[in-house]
């Protein structure tokens, strides 16, 4: 069935375009590492000339051109009937040899200098398997596409011969676009972004602003300026929301930018195994999906995002670091669309039609109890011991958030399941909708604390390869009953979840 | 589908919660307590050579300080050490395995046989010198979901390894 031929038979180096890029990124990190001494170097001598800095600067360039022409000369890749093999390394050579099985799937990334050169960097990703991850910085994008067939279809000739799956060979299937996002539809999720985030972190950095200054002119000014304030009750209400407004401006500016930047001509595309990602302003990027390799599908939708009708889609694959690099974001996607993507994800499986399970209402006291209340209580009494009475209204206000949270957190929470899949919506301000399939659990936990055990409830976590769901404060039988089922539809199931 | 429903056909299932969990060895409290009981000398020692070192060897309060910190966190670790052994047991059934822990918060974490990655077997030095040993059983749902069973007899530990690697080699074929 070999259509196409071993593009890279002999070991070779990636583009001299990689060198740019290696030798700025040694560069980079570098600097990163030695900025303390840069700093102490940024003195000049007698003379008024910067000599330190110069030798330290130029002794930076100097390692960095060395290391990345060394790194360069030395990454040498090639491919063999079933292996993609990587020789590399500064001191010690290592030689990986990559099972095209074991490949996942192949991402490429394009940015504004590669573009011009017609060139890409590709990352080799192998769920799982730690530490042979590979990432080749710069090869013709010709050549990665040859690469990235042949690995494809000796992939699929290798599980042939395994367990006769019939599927569809990677050059017969058609690419579909089924969301593509204008600017206008950026903009809208731009907007519809989580501003509060943005102003917490503004706020807190004006903070940290008026420590330092207080540091640095002594607490005198500061005294000054807190008796010019509280003279003025109103100009302070002005400054407030003059720093509020701002803050809102500024959060909008930059979630604008962040997500045009990044989303930039998004295009979903879909095929009969999976979907692909293309989208970037100055960065092309191209991550791809596959159904079999997805664990979680989740999607959210804040108050403003579902007043304009768009949901954030994100889907988990399973990968070495759960946390991060398997998931693939869809963002602003219109509500009609959800509902026909997820579709395509669980295609043949049973849907969950509704959500009729809620967890306890004890969560929601048991939950502040050791959370805000306690909290709170801890920071009350360091206030009155400190007689800095000004601060327990605050406390107070944080104490009430944070049991309207856990209130709101119960009020929302919902679950249900079918007999393929597990759907659970939590949040209390942006509501989060996760769907797990139950044959791709890894494992089951049941948890209890003291009180759990006392009432007999308990917290139940299911372990998937692409991070966790948790259902909190369901009672002991459920959670049992529940666990029993998962157990038996993975033990009963033949299927592969990856 | 619905709760009720569900209910009936589940009431069949084989439960996990219904089995006799096995206990871990014994000695394993010692190895937890020759262990922190080194840890706690090296606080002393620390806290020894910092009075030493500052100048303060004659005062008594430094000298209660340096004495009672280690010995403190000794007892307290004993008093835990006990606790939760208690709890700790696992369970072997035909398709999966449980691991039950914790004192004041437990849990009961369930692998799948068909979803074990690989297992492996750690013995360290002061394990070594009670003949125990741990057998480690990772999946790929994270470092979170894996199953760490210690106060094993080296035996024993090889003994459930083995039906580990059958029991995977199994589902591989199927």
């Amino acid at each position: 069935m070999q259509s196409s031929k071993n593009p890279v038979t002999a070991p070779t180096r990636q583009s001299m375009i990689a060198l740019v890029f290696i030798i700025s990124t040694f560069l980079r990190r570098i600097v990163l590492r030695a900025w303390p001494f840069l700093i102490i170097a940024l003195k000049p001598n007698s003379e008024g000339r910067y000599i330190g800095l110069l030798v330290i600067l130029g002794g930076i360039a100097l390692i960095s051109l060395a290391a990345g022409l060394v790194n360069y000369f030395r990454f040498r890749f090639w491919l063999t009937d079933d292996n993609l093999n990587v020789e590399q390394g500064l001191v010690r050579k290592s030689v990986v040899s990559i099972p095209f099985d074991r490949i996942q799937s192949i991402n490429t990334e394009q940015n504004l200098l590669f573009r011009v050169f017609d060139i890409v960097r590709i990352e080799v990703d192998t769920a799982g398997s730690k530490g042979s991850e590979v990432t080749i910085h710069a090869i013709d994008k010709e050549l990665a596409s040859q690469l990235h067939d042949f690995v494809m279809e000796n992939k699929k000739a290798v599980k042939e011969t395994a367990d006769n799956e019939d599927e569809v060979p990677e050059s017969d299937v058609s690419w579909r676009t089924i969301l593509h996002l204008d600017l206008c539809q950026l903009v809208k999720t731009g907007l519809a972004q989580n501003h509060l985030r943005a102003i917490l972190v503004i706020g807190a950095f004006l903070l940290a602003r008026i420590q330092d200054v207080s540091e640095l002119m002594g607490d005198k000014v500061i005294d000054r300026i807190d008796e010019l304030s509280n003279s003025d009750w109103f100009s302070d209400m002005l400054a407030v929301s003059v720093l509020v407004v701002f803050g809102i401006l500024v959060s909008v500016l930059v979630s604008l930018i962040t997500v045009i930047t990044r989303f930039y001509n998004f295009r979903l595309s879909e095929s009969v195994k999976g979907m692909k990602t293309e989208s970037g302003l100055f960065t092309r990027r191209q991550q791809n999906i596959s159904f079999k390799r997805t664990q979680i599908f989740q999607y959210t939708a804040g108050p403003v995002r579902k007043l304009l009708g768009i949901y954030n889609v994100k889907v988990f694959q399973a990968a070495a670091d759960p946390s991060s690099k398997g998931a693939v974001q869809i963002p602003g996607c219109p509500d009609d669309q959800v509902a026909e993507i997820k579709s395509r994800f669980f295609e043949g499986r049973t849907p969950v039609t509704e959500l009729p399970y809620r967890i306890s209402r004890v969560y929601v006291f048991r939950r502040w109890l050791l959370g805000g209340l306690l909290r709170g209580s801890l920071a009350a009494i360091v206030c009155i011991c400190l007689k800095e009475w000004y601060l327990l209204p605050l406390i107070g206000a944080y104490m009430l958030y944070d049991l309207v949270k856990h209130a709101l957190f119960y009020h929302y929470y919902r679950f249900g399941f079918s007999d393929d899949l597990l759907t659970i919506r939590s949040g209390f301000w942006i509501l989060k909708y996760r769907t797990v399939q139950w044959y791709k659990i890894q494992s089951v936990e049941v948890a209890q604390g003291i009180y759990q055990r006392q009432k007999e409830y308990a917290d139940l976590v299911f372990y998937t390869a692409g991070g966790s769901v948790t259902i909190p404060f369901i009672e002991l039988g459920k959670a049992r009953l529940l666990q029993n089922y998962v157990l038996y539809k993975v033990e009963s199931s033949g299927e592969k979840w990856m | 589908m619905n709760f009720e429903n569900l209910q009936l056909a589940v009431e069949e299932l084989p439960r996990a919660e219904a089995l006799e969990f096995t206990g871990i060895h014994k000695e394993y409290k010692s190895v937890k307590m020759v262990s922190n009981l080194l840890f706690a000398l090296v606080l002393l020692i620390g806290g020894i050579c910092t009075l030493v070192f500052s100048g303060e060897l004659f005062s008594i309060r430094w000298w209660l300080v340096a004495l009672t910190v280690p010995v403190a966190y000794f007892l307290v670790v004993l008093f835990f050490i006990h606790k939760s052994f208690i709890y700790k047991g696992y369970v072997i059934r035909e398709r999966d395995i449980a691991f039950r822990s914790g004192w004041i918060f437990r849990s009961v974490t369930t692998v799948p046989f068909n979803r074990v990655q690989h297992c492996e077997i750690v013995q360290g030095p002061v394990e070594k010198s009670f003949d125990l040993c741990r057998i480690q059983i990772y999946t790929a749902g994270g470092s979170d979901s894996e199953l760490m069973i210690p106060g094993l007899l080296y035996a024993e530990g090889e003994q459930i390894r083995e039906h580990l690697l059958t029991k995977i080699a199994a589902n591989a074929i199927q």
